[in-house]
């Protein structure tokens, strides 16, 4: 191996590469944790509804949520790309986007969106579930609509339930949007491929990748944990104690 | 239907390597699981810490680049496997992290009354282990373990980009070939994968009823 070359990475053309795939990742991972989240949440309030009305939805629901889930992810790029992105008539309704990104970004980017939603409806409905049944009865006998006793009692805690599942999702999804590079999306770790064959430094490339990845999903969870911790400062949840702590003991921790 | 039909023989044979690559995964991730979930409990901290990180590391890596690491790492480092080799190589030490924290965790759940009372009763390290923390801790595992190897199943489609023939890569191939019927490959791809997984996750269900008695 002998000296590193780290000019690779860091040179203008690494570095150039590097910065475009990087943003393509970064764009990605934020429609697809944002869109998940909607779609999957509508999934889980269609699964808990009680109507008898609606129990054809449950089904439907029930049943989708399960195909999606037992389906590789690159089996469904290759169906949105190949097939529902190959119709004219798709093409031509998302023709104003394309402007902006390219069809396989946006074919890329609607798989990620749907394979999510089916895992992060399981989260939200096990997080509606959780919440007891004696907070709907407490809020509705205190005279609050069901509008109201859903997004202003039941949906804060249930979120707050399911967010460290939520958080292994966004995470999950920040990484998978890898898959993406076989229909042609140049995003992280086709840029990385594309530098490691114009320079075969295989380990310092791909390192470099791993490392920007690492980083990115602690990102992630940070914020969101961050974002949990918030919220329950905001409602008066009880905070632990963090007083000064060694270093050890924070490696203890840690590692627990 | 008859892009199916014409090419059955050359996509269906590419189940032998999904099974093959799910069967070593789920073998070698499950063993070098054991052996990280080990390392991850031991007294030390230096080796907790160590193990800790590594998981960390495997963990926040995507599954397609780990596979693209592994496969170029064998080949820097002077090994000269073939492609299905390494992607087993990669599905396995991938697997195993999220193996080993499920194990781990299973493991921590046992109540600790229940191993002083072992240790109080005579019975050694391996003893207790054995008789009363492991049987408890496998029923707790087992739910977690069998999403895990269902994930892992559905995975191994994506050793198809290091060149691996497997089901997923014949069918993409035999989609590129006819070029005109993506939906009916497509789905065709997705009700096979469909059916072993579900099939896979309801033998699961039913093994954990069993695991109650």
């Amino acid at each position: 191996m002998g000296s590193v070359n780290w000019n690779v990475v860091f040179g203008p053309e690494g570095r150039a590469l590097f910065a475009s795939g990087l943003w393509i990742t970064v764009q990605i991972a934020f429609y697809a944790i944002v869109f998940s989240t909607l779609i999957g949440s509508l999934i889980a309030f269609g699964r808990v509804s009680r109507s008898p009305a609606l129990r054809p939805l449950r089904v439907a629901l029930t049943a989708l949520v399960e195909f999606i889930r037992n389906v590789p992810v690159l089996v469904q790029l290759a169906f949105w790309y190949f097939g529902v992105f190959g119709l004219s008539t798709v093409q031509w309704l998302v023709s104003p986007l394309t402007g902006i990104y390219s069809i396989e970004f946006i074919a890329g980017t609607c798989a990620l969106i749907v394979y999510r939603s089916a895992y992060i409806a399981e989260a939200v409905r096990a997080g509606l579930q959780s919440v007891p049944r004696g907070q709907y009865e407490a809020a509705t006998a205190s005279g609050l609509g069901y509008m109201t006793t859903m997004v202003r009692i039941i949906m804060p805690q249930a979120y707050r339930m399911a967010l460290p599942t939520l958080i292994n999702h966004y995470v999950g999804v920040t990484k998978n949007t890898s898959i993406v590079l076989v229909i042609g999306v140049p995003d992280l770790v086709f840029q990385a491929y594309t530098l490691t064959s114009r320079t075969f430094e295989v380990f310092l490339v791909m390192g470099a990748a791993v490392a920007v990845f690492v980083v990115l999903c602690t990102l992630v969870s940070a914020g969101f944990n961050a974002l949990g911790r918030y919220l329950d400062h905001r409602w008066g949840y009880a905070r632990r104690s963090t007083g000064p702590r060694s270093i050890r003991s924070w490696l203890e921790a840690w590692a627990a | 239907m008859s892009a199916i039909f014409n090419n059955w023989e050359y996509m269906i044979s590419g189940l032998r390597y999904t099974f093959l690559l799910a069967l070593f995964g789920i073998v070698g991730s499950f063993l070098l699981g054991c052996v990280i979930a080990t390392l991850r409990l031991s007294p030390y901290l230096p080796v907790r810490l160590f193990t800790k990180a590594f998981i960390e590391l495997v963990r926040s890596v995507p599954l397609l680049l780990f596979i693209f690491f592994t496969y170029f790492l064998m080949t820097e480092l002077g090994y000269n496997v073939s492609a299905f080799v390494s992607g087993s190589i990669a599905l396995a030490v991938f697997t195993s992290v999220y193996v080993a924290e499920i194990i781990r965790s299973g493991i921590l759940g046992v109540h600790p009354g229940h191993v002083e009372a072992a240790r109080a009763s005579g019975l050694s390290y391996l003893q207790t282990m054995r008789y009363v923390v492991l049987p408890q801790a496998v029923r707790r595992m087992m739910p977690s373990l069998s999403s895990e190897f269902i994930m892992l199943v559905k995975e191994t489609s994506l050793v198809s980009v290091i060149g691996v023939q497997e089901f997923y890569a014949r069918v993409s191939i035999t989609n590129s070939r006819v070029l005109v019927h993506p939906f009916e490959l497509l789905a065709f791809a997705a009700v096979v994968y469909f059916c072993i997984c579900f099939a896979l996750s309801l033998v699961a269900r039913r093994s954990e009823l069993r695991s109650d008695l």
